[in-house]
């Protein structure tokens, strides 16, 4: 019993050299490599949403690319683009945190401020495509001036509820979090940064009592938000599964949309990792092992192939029905002389399967591309599901064409460029990793080592 | 030592030099089993686990009775909202031919789940807070010179409920406690600081 109690203080250098260089990076004035890419950002940013937002309130939904065939275009691409990735992160952080992997610490806060960012950006593109903005309270549990409340059999409401619900957890999650860490800011800053992170830190004192009960907490809550990141993709694929329109009225929707979220998430994740590590402080080169990228890319191959899978059962499924689907379905997929459906499948599943090298697994510039791919082989499948499934109809009279305009091209750049404002100014205010977790993660795996030998 | 904060109880508070020696006097205190304690360190490490031991139970509990309550509220919730704005009005919103009520149930799964999880997360939030006592803007220790950590994060903490420093010397004899200790009493008074 002794023996186990005993601290590792040959461990403490590490963690303590780790503390140090946050606390001093935090501390250091901001760089104009930073600036630079942050004024890009908000410029990008306010043209791409500002702007067009502008334009489609005072001129009206007109100004893009959608008709009366195909009524719902880039934006509900985007939307679910983002959405899928914003669901991501949270996911991966809980499931690590429930399956009690050591690798979660570096990689956990990051996905976390990737869901936040990016269920920002994906609540913006619905709201702006009904047109009228100031009308968006409709959405409340209020009635409307006709007494008529909103319907919430509709699935247009149950996703409208489970990303609110989603957004308002994932911020509690990240916050709770980030608790200790304010605390440990708050001990070690000076001047004005000590009195905001005292503030945000809540009084957090460090006693047995607070890290037992922070600790159980996570875990619960990590236990609730896996099954809530499950049902909200699964209510975003309700959108188009519960619809009479052929192509979309798919049960394999639901793990078909997941599955799909993960994948995109995990790509942005690495993506996001590696950028971090070239832009950021020496802290996290420390903390990003090359061992938390390996493990990083088997996840996505894993994911990949999962995928691979989706693809197969989704093409099964339409042989097995009636000759018409099985046409639309083939339709669908001939978009753009079939080539959208094989770059989408070349990206998310064939490009990944690189990541069988461990090479290829240690380069960062190829994990990059990987990742690159795969956002870009999502991004086809959601259009496919979308654009390529509107245009197609029973009847030939329903069916259309559609081209996006400019303004969906700015509003898709835009909210690229609100991403990034977003996640730079939220991973220079707070650690990019949680600090107790790896210096708890040091020194067990230091532990580990000692007891080895 | 549960609750110190609460009654204004004299507690000593006793800084240690590295977490190694911490522990020992963890050790010691849980070997003595007289005296109510607690540990402050900048993780959860052993002496934090030696201190909460007694509780954990208690407090897993409470978190998971929270948590429970707070998805009774969502989906009590949820089908006040449903009565109240889709089957308990005049006229009844009908899509598609199909009249809301307890018939149609299963298109208010989603809202119902949602809700659930929604204050389910509310009430573990509520937990949270309530046993880490938080937020907690003073405390008696932050009155304590000694009472902060390093630029290295390190601060390792004992608060033991006793009034008298010589009533434990003997137990921190071997404990390494190169720092130092004092003895708060109540919010405006405090005792001496005295190093070792």
């Amino acid at each position: 019993m002794k023996k186990v109690n005993q601290p590792s203080h040959y461990t403490q250098t590490a963690s303590q050299r780790l503390i140090k260089l946050v606390v001093e990076e935090v501390q250091a004035p901001l760089s104009i490599k930073w600036w630079v890419i942050f004024v890009v950002c908000c410029a990008i940013a306010f043209r791409g949403l500002g702007v067009s937002s502008w334009q489609m309130a005072s001129e009206g939904v007109g100004v893009l690319g959608v008709n009366n065939h195909v009524p719902w275009g880039w934006d509900i691409v985007h939307f679910v683009f983002w959405i899928g990735l914003g669901h991501a992160g949270t996911l991966i952080s809980s499931v690590l945190l429930l399956t009690r992997q050591p690798w979660r610490s570096p990689i956990a806060r990051g996905a976390e401020l990737m869901t936040l960012c990016a269920v920002i950006c994906a609540g913006i593109f619905p709201v702006v495509h009904v047109g009228r903005i100031w009308m968006g309270w409709m959405t409340a549990p209020l009635p409307e001036v006709s007494g008529v409340w909103s319907n919430l059999g509709s699935p247009l409401m149950w996703d409208v509820l489970a990303v609110s619900t989603y957004f308002c957890l994932s911020i509690s999650y990240w916050y709770m979090g980030l608790i200790p860490d304010f605390a440990l800011l708050r001990d070690t800053c000076t001047g004005k940064r000590k009195w905001w992170y005292g503030l945000f830190a809540l009084g957090w004192k460090g006693t047995s009592t607070q890290w037992y009960v922070y600790e159980k907490s996570s875990l619960i809550f990590a236990a609730i938000l896996t099954p809530l990141v499950i049902s909200v993709h699964s209510v975003v694929s309700f959108d188009f599964a519960v619809t009479v329109n052929a192509g979309w009225h798919e049960t394999l929707y639901p793990p078909y949309f997941v599955i799909g979220a993960m994948l995109s998430g995990m790509a942005m994740i690495i993506l996001i990792l590696v950028c971090v590590k070239k832009l950021m402080g020496e802290s996290v080169r420390v903390a990003i092992t090359a061992r938390v990228m390996n493990l990083a890319s088997k996840l996505l191959l894993t994911l990949s192939l999962l995928m691979g899978f989706m693809y197969l059962w989704e093409h099964l499924c339409g042989l097995m029905q009636s000759e018409d689907v099985t046409e639309l379905l083939h339709a669908k997929n001939q978009e753009w002389g079939g080539w959208a459906m094989w770059l989408m499948i070349v990206g998310n599943v064939l490009i990944p399967q690189c990541l069988w090298f461990n090479k290829i697994r240690r380069s960062a510039w190829s994990l990059v591309l990987v990742s690159l791919s795969v956002l870009g082989g999502m991004w086809l499948e959601r259009f496919l599901i979308v654009v390529g499934s509107l245009k197609q109809s029973f009847l030939w009279g329903q069916c259309g064409d559609y081209l996006p305009s400019t303004t969906d091209v700015w509003m898709f750049v835009g909210s690229a460029g609100l991403f990034v404002c977003l996640y730079m100014v939220l991973v220079r205010l707070t650690p990019f990793f949680s600090l107790c977790e790896l210096r708890e993660m040091i020194i067990s795996r230091k532990d580990e080592q000692a007891n080895e030998k | 030592m549960k609750n110190n904060d609460k009654t204004n109880e004299p507690f000593l508070l006793v800084r240690f030099k590295d977490e190694e020696s911490q522990v020992k006097a963890a050790n010691q205190l849980v070997n003595e089993g007289t005296f109510r304690w607690d540990a402050i360190s900048p993780y959860l490490n052993e002496a934090s686990k030696l201190a909460i031991d007694p509780y954990k139970k208690q407090i897993l509990a409470r978190l998971r009775t929270f948590t429970f309550l707070g998805a009774c509220f969502g989906i009590l919730l949820a089908f006040v909202w449903i009565w109240s704005t889709q089957w308990n009005v005049s006229p009844r919103l009908e899509v598609q031919g199909r009249v809301p009520g307890w018939d149609q149930l299963a298109v208010y799964v989603p809202v119902i789940f949602e809700l659930m999880i929604l204050f389910a997360g509310v009430g573990l939030i509520i937990g949270f807070l309530s046993k880490a006592k938080l937020p907690r803007w003073y405390d008696r220790c932050f009155d304590v010179e000694f009472f902060e950590i390093d630029d290295k994060g390190d601060g390792y903490f004992l608060i033991i409920q006793c009034d008298n420093f010589d009533k434990i010397r003997h137990l921190f004899e071997f404990c390494n406690i190169e720092n130092r200790h004092q003895f708060v009493t109540t919010v405006d008074q405090k005792g001496g600081s005295n190093d070792q």
